[in-house]
This record gives structure tokens, C-alpha cells and sequence, in this order.
């Protein structure tokens, strides 16, 4: 404990000391006091879901529930959406062509118009399986409207009596001839009251005309739902928006929040570099004592296999490995491996202190009276080299967090999982630099150099607190 | 002559069998993919074969291609054996174009990057770190910190945080490729105007992370020299400043001549996540292709590539150091 004060007294330690308990408390707090997920995107924010809502009602033609949905939605602050949603309240007011279409429906198979309103259908995209060609349905309507027009040109004939221009005018219209067959067959006492149920008949179905006709000038159908789309994507969880207040630090290409995506990244990051810092400490640690403490041929052995693996470099090894497991990696197996290629620096070191100590009065006093290697090593040798294994731990936590955002920005490991590297590496794919998207990689790389520079500077300061050899 | 011929041979058996082994990480790792890269091949190969005899031969010819039909220690043997005849396999992805052929495309780039910047960055951050250590006071209160900061800062985060702001903030550098896309290789001078300042953004950002590094490294070599018993002794006996310094430096920077020689060797894979940030066309551009491509023969071509590079560097310095400073030689025989 004593060592550890003194460690304090050093104010490069203190600094860097602060700097990484900076990232470590944010790391560990901020996700207990904003308890989102940190993956949550579009389809898990509650508003998406109300809109989806009314999207669904709106696609089943369910206006009542649509209606619904609008006044619940109304109730949010955000402008962007009343405007679509204003919008889509006009398109259910003045009625929409498909309600239009369903009530042309109504026209009975027997009317002779039932063919003409079928072909209409099918030319405004009724039946989903044949496209909907636009210019098809506004000739099919022209023809509907002559049609119309020659209807009541006729009725007026038939009430006057004047057969003759009745005839000229049948034959430019089919449908027309068709209709005045069983009226003129008939007797011409009952023309007059024929020519007003025949008004009378088209004049329903016109109104189908004419209603179709105007919605195809004003607005197309989709465009209510276009819009709400619209809004669905970009909105309501906004992709690649600058900080604001209800996103501190803004949000990135998969509309998550950075500044709770980056908490969940740099507990990753910590986690991964502590992880394979505590491992290399302690497989360098056992191999350097061993190797230090006995000397001969098991120091031999040791020493090449070090020097083996110091010489080959580790990113080959940590690049190979992660390339062979493939997507199947946990931050467990990232720390695990890093740390099984990075123990070798923490060995030598170990070993050439150890070796420096081996044959020290005290020691020899604790093997002539019969320790074990153990205990010789824990209690005579250790607490010589207590400082100089922390610092080596340390140096050992920083390479490892650069190690794992490596690995990260070269596209391998786990896709799925959020690390601070990673999240370079979605930045640079979704050329968030080149666009000038700076909050989403300025405050990750701050982050990652308060926790390196951090982890430095405390390594330095404790340099400088045990070895007065270097003090300036 | 006899001392170094036995520590040349020493030194050379145990770098064989270093080498042994990282040939055979390289063999054995890759082979560990779920569902081997030649089965990732032949599913390409034969979608939409019909026969299932003929698949099959197919499948056969393919094993016999690759070897694969043999046993393991057949097929190591025959890696090693195509390894020294400078047969590196051929490109999935860029089939058939050989490993060898792109990753010789990559290494110059990658070497015009790094040579000046280990270079200069070496002797400037000497230059420096001999000067906070030398002279103390304010030079070491603003260079020390610095040159901390820049060696534990991420090479990668540097490199992204200049090609951000002198690059597409400020509108100063071009921020990436080798030269500018709408340009081809050629004589003229607009040609090599484009490669200098595409250039310089990755150069600057290598060389001041090894300024950083060798700064830290000769201060506190140098620190550790002044405060040496000699350098006391020396003032004792009325030695001139100036000469103790000479002497001071001269040990100092002895340890920081294998530092040079090392990152010299480590040249290839030093830059890869730079040259990643500002897509220069260098081996760790090709790498992070081969990555996303999957493209396993060329990625186990550049980690090859790699320690290869790393094993030679590590071995000459040893057999120079062994050669010019004989303490080590002997030092070196007592431990073995």
C-alpha cells in the first residue's frame, strides 16, 4: 500500500491517473443512467412504431383507426412529422381515389357501363397483379366523359322526339346504341320517362368519374405513405444528425445514439485490453520468474521460445488467428488471444530482473533454509519487481485496446459487437470522415487517446517515481 | 574469427527454426477456416453443374490442385518447398493474378512512405529527446509531454484526425490515394506533383509518431547516462562540459541505433492502418482488401510477407551487433 501512495505523489500519474478513470467512469456509468440499448435503431423507437401504425392502417384502408392514429401522433412536438401528418389527414378527408374506385364498384353487371369501369380498374392498378398505366386511365375517363356528355345530349333528343339526330349520334358511341336499343324498341309514350331514369343512372356513376378524374390531377395516391416512409426513415431516430440535445454526441450511420453506443464501445474496449493485459502479465510473469529464478536448461528453453515469439511479429499471429475463427468472437476470445500474443515482451523483462536478483544475499538466505521455489519467488522476488510488473501490466492494457481497434478497423471479428475501433471502422466504411460527419469519430478517437495517453502517462510517472535513475 | 563464426552459426540455427515456425503458423492457421477456402472456391465453381459425377471430378481436380488431398505434413512440405520457389498461390479474388505479383505492387508504396518517415522521425525525435533531456527546464516540460503524446496516441487515430482537419476541414491536403484519380501514371511534372501531396498527409502522420517514440526513448537514455557514476567522475576530474556530453550522447544513442534498425525491419507492417486511413495503395491497403474479400491466399501473402521481413531485420542486426560490439557476442554465448 505504501508504494501506491508514493505512485500519487508523481503528477504525471495523477494526470494520467484522471484521464482513464475519465473513460472508465463514463464507460460505467452513462449506460446505468440512460438505460436504452445501445443497438436500439429505427424499428425499436416507440414513435416508429405508433407511425407504423397508422401505416398499417392506412394500407388496409382502415380510416377509423388511421384517425386514431393521427390524433395520438399529433400530440408529439416534432414539426417535421405534423407536416406529414397534416398531409395525410387531407388525403383521408377528401377521400382517396381507392375509395373512389370501391365505389365505382357499386356499378351493377348489368349496366352496360360495367365493362368501361372494369377497364378502368385495372387501368389505375386495382388489380395489383397488372401495373397501373396512367395515361390508359385518363383515356379510359375522356371516354367515360363523352360518354357521359352523348347520354345526356340523347335524353334530351328522346324527350323532344327528334329520332333522326338520335341515330347520327349512336353510331359515333357504341355503349350509347346499346343503351337506346330497348328504349326505342319500346313505345315512344315511354321515351320521355326513359330519358330521366337513364339521367338519373348515369348521372351515380359519373360522380365516380369525376371524382377519379380529380384525384389523378391533385395527388397520386402513395404520396401520403411516401411521405410517411420518408418520415420513418430519416426522422424519427435521425441517421448521421449533428449533436443536439436530445443526442449529445449526435448519431451515426445506423441512427444510434453515439453517446451511449460509445460508453458500450469503450466497456468493450477496457474489458478487452484488461483482459489480455492480466493475461500476458501473468503467462510472462510465470515464464520470466521460472526461467529468471532456475536458470540453466529450463531458462534456455524459456528464453528461445520467448525470443521465438517476440521475433515473430504478434499482428501476424492475431491476424491469422481472428482471420481462422472467423465472426464467432465474444470479447473474451479477442482478449484471450491478444493476450496470448503479446506475454513474450512482459517474459523478458521479467526474466532479466529476475536473473539480476537471483543470486541476492536475502534469496540465498531463504533457499539455504529450505523454501520451496514458490515460496522463494513470492516472498524474496516479487516484491522487488512489484512496480516494475504493474507498469508492464499497464503498457500491456494500452497495446491491447490498440490491438483490439486494429483488428476492428481491418474488418475483423465480430461485426455485430460495439468497440471503440469498431466504431472507427463504421466511420471510415460510411465515409463519415470524407463527408465531415465529425461527431462520429472525433469524440471515439478522444476517447481512445484519454485511455492510452492516460495508461502512458502513468506508466511514465511511475518511471519516474521508481526509477530515479531517469529523473530529470 | 572462430567466436563469430560459432555465434553466426548459433544465431543462425535459431533463426531457421523461428522462421520453421512462423511458416508453419502461416500454414496451419488459415487451414483452421470453417469450411476450407478451396470449398469456398469450388462452390463458385460449381453452382449450377448439373452432373453430379462430373462435380465431383471437379471437386477431385481441385484437391489435387491445391494439394489437399494429401497428408498434412506432404502438403507443409510442399508450401516451404513453393514458398523458397517464389510460388505464393494466386489470388481468390483477383484470380488468376499471383500473391507475389500484388504484393510487389504494394511494397513500393508502402517503402516511400515509411523509409523518410523512419528516417527523419528517428532523427529529429533523437534531436529532440537529447535536448529535453540535455537541457532541462522548459524544453523538457513542453517536448517530454509531447513526444508522450505522440507515441501512446494510435497511429490510426493521429492519421484520422489529420485527414480530417488538414484534409477535408481546412481543404489543405488531398486525403487519399497515392495520386489524384483523374490523373494516370506518367512523365510529367503534374504526375509527380500529385504523388508529393498525396503523399505527404500518411508521411507526416508515420514520421510524428516515431518522432514521439524516439524522443521518449534517447530522453531517457540520456537522463540514465548523466546520471551515471562516470559522468560525476568525469566532473570530478575537471573534464570539459562539452567533451562529457560527446560521451554521454554517444552511449545514449547506441540503444537507439537498434531501435532504427528495428522499425527499419518492421517497414512493411509498420504503416498498414495508415495507409488504410488515407488508401494508400501499400501492403496494408491490399491486406484490408483481402480481409474484406476474403481473400485467404493473399492475406496469409502479406502476413508472410511480413514476418519474413521482420525475421531478416531481427536477424542481420543481431549478426552486426555480434560483429561490431564483441561484449554482446560473448554475453550472447554465456547465455546459450
Amino acid at each position: 500500500m505504501m508504494s501506491l501512495k508514493i505512485m500519487f505523489r508523481s503528477s504525471r500519474f495523477v494526470t494520467g491517473f484522471i484521464l482513464v478513470m475519465i473513460v472508465v467512469l463514463y464507460a460505467v456509468f452513462y449506460p446505468l443512467i440512460n438505460r436504452e440499448n445501445p443497438k436500439a435503431d429505427r424499428v425499436e423507437n416507440p414513435l416508429y412504431k405508433q407511425t407504423d401504425r397508422l401505416r398499417t392502417a392506412l394500407t388496409d384502408e382502415d380510416y377509423e383507426t388511421a384517425k386514431e392514429e393521427i390524433e395520438a401522433l399529433s400530440q408529439t412536438d416534432d414539426e417535421t412529422l405534423q407536416d406529414v401528418l397534416a398531409q395525410v389527414n387531407t388525403a383521408l378527408e377528401t377521400g382517396r381515389i381507392t375509395k373512389a374506385l370501391s365505389g365505382s364498384k357499386q356499378v351493377k353487371k348489368t349496366n352496360p357501363l360495367y365493362n368501361e369501369f372494369e377497364k378502368l380498374r385495372i387501368t389505375l392498378g386495382f388489380d395489383e397483379s397488372i401495373p397501373a398505366d396512367e395515361s390508359a386511365a385518363r383515356a379510359e375517363l375522356e371516354k367515360l366523359t363523352v360518354h357521359h356528355n352523348n347520354v345526356l345530349a340523347a335524353a334530351e333528343l328522346l324527350q323532344s322526339g327528334e329520332t333522326e339526330e338520335l341515330e347520327t349520334l349512336a353510331e359515333e358511341d357504341e355503349l350509347l346504341q346499346e343503351e337506346l336499343k330497348p328504349i326505342l324498341e319500346a313505345d315512344p309514350s315511354a321515351w320521355a320517362e326513359a330519358a330521366g331514369e337513364l339521367i338519373e343512372n348515369h348521372e351515380k356513376t359519373f360522380k365516380w368519374v369525376q371524382e377519379i378524374g380529380v384525384r389523378l390531377d391533385t395527388e397520386s395516391n402513395e404520396e401520403p405513405l411516401k411521405a410517411l416512409s420518408a418520415i420513418q426513415k430519416t426522422l424519427l431516430v435521425p441517421k448521421d444528425s449533428p449533436p443536439s440535445r436530445d443526442y449529445p454526441l449526435g448519431t451515426d450511420s445506423f441512427s444510434r445514439n453515439i453517446i451511449l453506443e460509445m460508453a458500450y464501445g469503450a466497456r468493450l474496449s477496457l474489458f478487452v485490453g484488461v483482459l489480455a493485459g492480466i493475461i500476458a502479465t501473468i503467462i510472462g510473469l510465470i515464464l520470466g520468474l521460472y526461467a529468471g529464478f532456475k536458470g540453466g536448461i529450463v531458462d534456455n528453453v524459456i528464453t528461445t521460445l520467448t525470443n521465438t515469439f517476440i521475433v515473430i511479429p504478434s499482428m501476424v499471429i492475431l491476424i491469422l488467428i481472428s482471420v481462422a475463427l472467423g465472426q464467432v468472437k465474444s470479447g473474451w476470445i479477442t482478449g484471450l488471444i491478444i493476450g496470448l500474443t503479446s506475454w513474450p515482451w512482459t517474459a523478458r523483462a521479467v526474466r532479466a530482473q529476475t536473473t539480476s536478483l537471483r543470486h541476492r544475499d536475502h534469496v540465498n538466505m531463504a533457499r539455504i533454509t529450505g523454501y520451496g521455489t514458490a515460496h522463494i519467488i513470492i516472498t524474496e522476488i516479487m516484491p522487488y519487481i512489484a512496480s516494475y510488473i504493474v507498469m508492464a501490466f499497464i503498457l500491456q492494457v494500452a497495446s491491447g485496446i490498440m490491438m483490439e481497434a486494429t483488428i476492428a478497423i481491418l474488418g475483423l471479428g465480430d461485426p455485430t459487437s460495439i468497440s471503440l475501433g469498431r466504431m472507427i471502422n463504421w466511420a471510415m466504411q460510411y465515409e463519415a470522415v470524407r463527408s465531415g460527419r465529425w461527431w462520429e469519430f472525433v469524440p471515439v478517437a478522444l476517447c481512445i487517446t484519454f485511455v492510452t495517453f492516460g495508461l502512458y502517462m502513468m506508466n511514465s510517472g511511475m518511471d519516474e517515481v521508481f526509477n530515479p535513475k531517469i529523473r530529470s | 574469427m572462430k567466436g563469430f563464426a560459432k555465434y553466426f552459426t548459433q544465431k543462425l540455427f535459431w533463426y531457421f527454426i523461428t522462421f520453421i515456425i512462423a511458416l508453419l503458423l502461416n500454414f496451419i492457421l488459415p487451414r483452421l477456416i470453417p469450411g476450407n477456402p478451396v470449398d469456398l472456391l469450388l462452390s463458385g465453381m460449381l453452382t449450377g453443374m448439373t452432373d453430379m459425377s462430373k462435380a465431383a471430378e471437379v471437386r477431385q481436380q481441385t484437391y489435387a490442385y491445391f494439394g489437399l488431398d494429401k497428408p498434412m505434413v506432404q502438403q507443409f512440405f510442399q508450401y516451404v518447398t513453393n514458398v523458397f520457389r517464389g510460388d505464393w498461390g494466386r489470388s481468390f479474388d483477383q484470380y488468376p493474378r499471383p500473391v507475389l505479383d500484388i504484393l510487389a505492387r504494394g511494397i513500393p508504396w508502402t517503402i516511400a512512405i515509411q523509409l523518410p518517415s523512419i528516417l527523419i522521425g528517428w532523427i529529429v525525435g533523437n534531436v529532440l529527446g537529447a535536448v529535453a533531456a540535455y537541457r532541462k527546464g522548459i524544453f523538457d516540460r513542453t517536448i517530454f509531454p509531447l513526444s508522450l503524446f505522440l507515441s501512446s496516441i494510435p497511429v490510426f487515430i493521429l492519421a484520422l484526425m489529420m485527414k480530417y482537419f488538414l484534409g477535408v476541414y481546412t481543404n489543405w491536403f488531398p486525403i487519399q490515394g497515392a495520386y489524384a484519380a483523374e490523373l494516370m501514371p506518367s512523365q510529367s511534372f503534374t504526375y509527380y506533383w500529385s504523388l508529393f501531396r498525396h503523399w505527404q498527409l500518411p508521411f507526416l502522420a508515420t514520421t510524428l509518431v516515431m518522432i514521439g517514440g524516439q524522443a521518449i526513448g534517447m530522453r531517457s537514455m540520456s537522463l540514465y547516462e548523466l546520471n551515471a557514476d562516470y559522468v560525476l567522475y568525469a566532473k570530478l576530474l575537471g573534464i570539459r562540459e562539452s567533451k562529457i556530453t560527446g560521451y554521454v550522447f554517444k552511449n545514449a544513442v547506441l540503444p537507439q541505433i537498434t531501435g532504427l534498425a528495428l522499425s527499419l525491419g518492421t517497414m512493411i507492417s509498420g504503416a498498414l492502418i495508415t495507409e488504410i486511413v488515407f488508401s494508400y495503395p501499400g501492403i496494408g491497403t491490399q491486406m484490408m482488401k483481402a480481409i474484406r474479400n476474403v481473400d485467404y491466399t493473399l492475406i496469409s501473402g502479406c502476413t508472410l510477407l511480413i514476418s519474413i521481413t521482420v525475421l531478416v531485420a531481427n536477424f542481420l542486426i543481431e549478426i552486426i551487433y555480434g560483429l561490431i560490439d564483441p561484449r554482446v557476442r560473448s554475453a550472447q554465448m554465456e547465455d546459450n
